[in-house]
């Protein structure tokens, strides 16, 4: 089994039905002048990062299963006179990198993770194998248009961000999992998790052949 | 202690031994072509890998094959044998052509997490695949959480599959920033104007316990974020990755395999740096022949180190000519033998940089 202590959580969801509306007060938060370089996936993630606590010793993992939809969208479009400024931001991992540039912070380690079904199984892995006490695991999703309705892309936007540690101490809650031998089979809803997240909720995926995760909060 | 159990890689030039041997000889894969998919007649470096379709796979699908073919047999995918995946465009090319198309069907290699499926079913890998995507380190981050994953006991062996194809999506974004022109790419070369050539490439690394001749001696990696796609111009990244592979190192006689892509200011900053930390190492680049593979390059290169390791000579710099922003600049294929290691590095978009030291008896 292994396991992570959660020392800070931070989430940004859309509300369902809002029309854009909380991204147009996003975009306020960060300013128009800024906001015009920066994608909504980047000021999503951008918001979650910045209560954790990062320095260049700092691992990151990030994951995002279709990354920077709407610039990739505009990229494809700018055909044939492609677009210089959509193709450096269609560029995973660009969300996180946007916020990291804007505040000059470098990191050490940077895992940005794409992938399907098991991708935060997998960055929970990836961060876990990383050493040092300075973790932050972080991810988003934003929606598209005609990548939308091709199936490729996010159904709804939102962005999560934990800093962890190897310790207990100071731990607000904790994340164990474990794999069974076959295979992992161990399919998680990441925004379901994101939901738990962000309610403080508990969250327990048990599933065949061995395979479980689990969110716990402290009293 | 982590070993390379098998490393295979192919190129423009072929396969690893065959792309060595073009190497050794100072072939030039990269060819001038049109960019394509753009206004204009421009012309760019480029070097593509044969067509390789399989049915109806995507036109490089029987290079994967090929690579797959070549494993040793093992439950890959599978509790103990992880496969970590490495590419900085995936399947891209597939979203360039349904945006020109509309034709549905070619989504299913559009995106990291389709290609994933089409590998499991049609390789049979298990479902213990993490994606990464990374630009240009993207490689080497595979092959550090496959030393990761094999030193503590999460895997017996752990598998680093990497690629990169072209597409319009790749050569006219590159293009379109004006790092892609018609030069050709002279890596380390002190001259007027750089440029990159864009190649294509594929490997498949093994890591696991068991010694050979190949040790992986540790890894480090540093990200600068000072800009989306320049390094700190004081170049301190540089500095702070040669000086984790010194460290690294202690005191073994190394060659250096740099990150080498042809642009001017990387290139100073890098041949400085390693100057610095490995003074009177041999610094080289073979990308001003087989081109920048792009999130591969750390795999596809560690692979051609290994054969070149193996054979005894190791091909020089290629694509540039004097003067060089260095005098560590190796303009002769020279003996491995005479080393007791490699460095080798890799450097993306976002002033990522990666670094390996590899140990060979």
């Amino acid at each position: 089994m292994s396991e992570l202590f959660i020392r800070k959580v931070a989430t940004w969801i859309e509300p369902p039905g809002d029309d854009g509306a909380a991204l147009a007060a996003l975009r306020e938060v960060f300013g128009k002048r800024v906001a015009r370089r920066m994608t909504r996936l980047g000021m999503m993630v951008s918001q979650v990062l910045k209560p954790m606590t990062i320095d260049a010793g700092t691992s990151l993992v990030y994951a995002s299963t279709y990354s920077e939809a709407c610039a990739i969208e505009k990229f494809l479009k700018s055909f044939p006179f492609p677009s210089p400024q959509m193709f450096q931001t269609s560029i995973h991992p660009s969300a996180p990198e946007q916020y990291l540039i804007q505040q000059q912070q470098p990191v050490g380690e940077f895992f940005p993770l794409a992938g399907g079904t098991d991708i935060l199984l997998r960055a929970l892995d990836c961060v876990y194998a990383c050493g040092g006490d300075s973790l932050v695991l972080c991810g988003g999703e934003e929606v598209g248009t005609w990548l939308l309705e091709a199936g490729v892309s996010s159904l709804s936007n939102y962005a999560w961000a934990l800093e962890l540690s190897h310790s207990a101490s100071d731990a607000i809650g904790h994340l164990c999992w474990e794999e069974g031998e076959e295979f992992s089979a161990l399919k998680l809803e990441l925004p379901r998790f994101v939901a738990a997240l962000n309610e403080r909720a508990p969250y327990c995926v048990e599933l065949a052949q061995g395979s479980r995760m689990e969110l716990v909060w402290s009293a | 202690m982590v070993y390379l159990q098998h490393a295979h890689c192919l190129t423009a030039l072929g396969d690893t031994a065959a792309t060595c041997d073009a190497l050794l000889e100072g072939t030039i894969a990269l060819q001038p072509q049109v960019v394509p998919g753009v206004e204009g007649e421009d012309q760019v470096p480029l070097a593509w890998m044969p067509q390789a379709a399989i049915g109806e796979t995507p036109r490089w699908f029987g290079h994967l094959q090929a690579l797959r073919d070549q494993l040793p047999d093992r439950p890959w995918g599978q509790a103990g044998y992880p496969i970590f995946v490495t590419s900085s465009n995936y399947g891209i090319d597939h979203l360039f052509e349904y945006c020109q198309s509309g034709v549905a069907k070619v989504l299913e290699w559009g995106t990291p997490h389709n290609i994933m499926a089409q590998l499991q079913a049609r390789f049979g890998w298990g479902e213990r695949m993490t994606v990464f995507s990374h630009a240009c380190v993207t490689g080497q981050l595979g092959l550090l959480q496959a030393q990761r994953a094999v030193e503590s006991g999460a895997a017996q062996e752990a598998l680093v599959f990497s690629f990169d194809f072209l597409s319009p999506f790749v050569i006219g974004g590159f293009h379109s920033l004006k790092i892609l022109n018609a030069g050709m790419p002279a890596p380390y070369h002190a001259g007027a104007m750089g440029s990159i050539g864009l190649g294509e490439g594929a490997a498949a690394v093994v890591v696991g316990r068991e010694p050979t001749p190949y040790r992986i001696g540790g890894q480090s990696l540093y990200n600068e974020m000072y800009h989306f796609t320049s390094n700190a111009p004081d170049g301190s990244g540089f500095e702070q990755i040669f000086k984790a592979a010194a460290a690294l190192a202690g005191g073994d006689r190394v060659w250096v395999k740099g990150h080498g892509t042809g642009t001017l200011e990387a290139g100073q900053l890098e041949a400085e740096a390693a100057a610095r930390h490995f003074p009177g190492s041999p610094l080289l680049s073979w990308k001003g022949s087989i081109g920048h593979t792009l999130g591969s390059c750390a795999v596809v290169e560690l692979c051609i180190a290994i054969e070149a390791i193996r054979r005894g000579q190791v091909p020089a710099n290629l694509g540039a000519e004097a003067p060089y922003f260095s005098d560590a600049v190796a303009t002769q294929a020279f003996a491995a033998g005479d080393y007791d290691g490699v460095v080798l590095t890799s450097n993306a978009f976002g002033g990522a940089h990666a670094a390996m030291l590899l140990s060979y008896e």
